[in-house]
């Protein structure tokens, strides 16, 4: 246990929930294996945990706190994701394939992770054939989430894409700056205000 | 399958050799299972086999042939992946999400591709970890490749992606008709005659 993080324990409680979730059947001591290896870090607010341009092959659990993601183009900033306390984030592009990150990962409130190289979570995946399908399923969760991020910017609406992430994310209207919400939804911050009168 | 069709045995060894490129270490003897399990399917040149609101239930190994995935919006079919030899086609967002699929896989040659029943492939996955691995390899490739062209798209000027699809797709220029080259690449045809006669 690593001195000032007082909570180390309860965060891997939550961390080895939420992985088991997604690895129905993996056995809990190999779990509790797992999880011991993954290393607390913590990030004050407005602190770049990585930025564009540099290689990771780091997978990050959040066990305190609110992270941003976003990329800049033509200089302006576009917000990807909010990843909120007992969710998983990882540069997954500059881990598949090798070359640098487009995106910007910034704590927007003091932040503690969880964090583990993706080398040794794969020698779990090799290791156990459970880990394995729990390795899948988490990828394709991302996949799967990153997939529905095109398709709902495509198909949906401003209106559709708002209620959708008030639905599932009513919380984080309290935390995060109006600016970035509207960045996400691909609104200006006009038609977000509209948007918030009218629900 | 009747008579008629091509030698099946053929083509499933070729299939050994390509997901054997996607994951080194698989076992042959599972591999063997894997691949005896599939059957050859014979797609029609412009047959739409997988259609946009659909639900996916079969996983396609491209054997020969090609195949455009694209999508419609306000009635304009906008091409974002080419398929060929060696890929892999899931219906993804379906096969993933469980939702509908957002997009119509089509062949643009006629094609023959090995097909497995999702729940056939999902047996296969709790009974033999290195398929289970080869699975997660599949989904991590093509979630790279799907993140790649998002992020062309987004950073690469049209000059650009012309000069990278040429690198990466030279043989397959000649085969693909020029009006879904020049979706694929988002620019007008126009553009892409341009280009073609500057390089």
């Amino acid at each position: 246990m690593k001195k000032g993080f007082k909570d180390i324990e309860n965060y891997r409680a939550n961390l080895n929930r939420y992985l088991s979730k997604i690895g129905q059947n993996v056995n809990p001591e190999e779990m509790d294996e797992l999880v011991k290896h993954f290393i607390p870090h913590r990030f004050s607010k407005k602190e770049m945990i990585l930025a564009a341009g540099e290689f990771s092959n780091t997978a990050y659990f959040v066990a305190e706190g609110l992270v941003r993601i976003y990329y800049v183009k033509e200089g302006k900033e576009i917000t990807n994701w909010f990843i909120k306390e007992n969710m998983v984030f990882a540069p997954t592009y500059s881990i598949l394939t090798g070359g640098a990150n487009y995106s910007n990962y910034e704590a927007l409130e003091d932040t503690i992770v969880l964090q583990i190289q993706y080398s040794v979570l794969e020698s779990f995946y090799s290791k156990y054939h459970k880990m394995e399908h729990m390795g899948r399923k988490l990828i394709e969760a991302y996949y799967g989430a990153f997939m529905k991020k095109t398709f709902d910017v495509l198909f949906l609406s401003a209106e559709e894409r708002y209620s959708l992430f008030i639905r599932d994310n009513a919380d984080l209207l309290n935390r995060v700056p109006l600016r970035y919400i509207a960045s996400y939804l691909g609104i200006t911050q006009e038609t977000l205000s509209r948007l918030r009168a009218k629900f | 399958m009747t008579n008629t069709t091509p030698d099946t045995q053929k083509y499933r060894n070729q299939l050994k050799l390509n997901l054997l490129k996607i994951c080194p270490d698989l076992n042959l003897f599972e591999l063997e299972e894997l691949t005896q399990k599939t059957s050859l399917k014979i797609i029609d040149k412009n047959e739409i086999f997988i259609k946009a609101d659909s639900y996916s239930d079969s996983i396609y190994f491209i054997v020969q042939g090609m195949v455009r995935v694209y999508y419609e919006k306000e009635g304009k079919e906008i091409t974002n992946v080419l398929l060929t030899e060696g890929d892999v086609i899931a219906g993804s967002y379906s096969y993933i999400t469980g939702g509908k699929n957002f997009s119509n896989y089509q062949a643009l040659e006629y094609t023959l591709a090995l097909c497995i029943s999702n729940q056939e492939l999902e047996e296969l996955y709790q009974k033999y970890h290195s398929i289970e691995r080869l699975g997660r390899k599949i989904v991590e490739r093509y979630y790279a490749s799907f993140m790649k062209k998002t992020y062309d798209v987004l950073f690469l000027s049209a000059e650009e992606r012309y000069n990278t699809f040429v690198q990466n797709n030279r043989a397959l220029f000649n085969r693909i008709s020029l009006k879904y080259i020049a979706s694929y690449l988002g620019i007008t045809q126009e553009t892409l005659s341009r280009l073609r006669s500057k390089h």
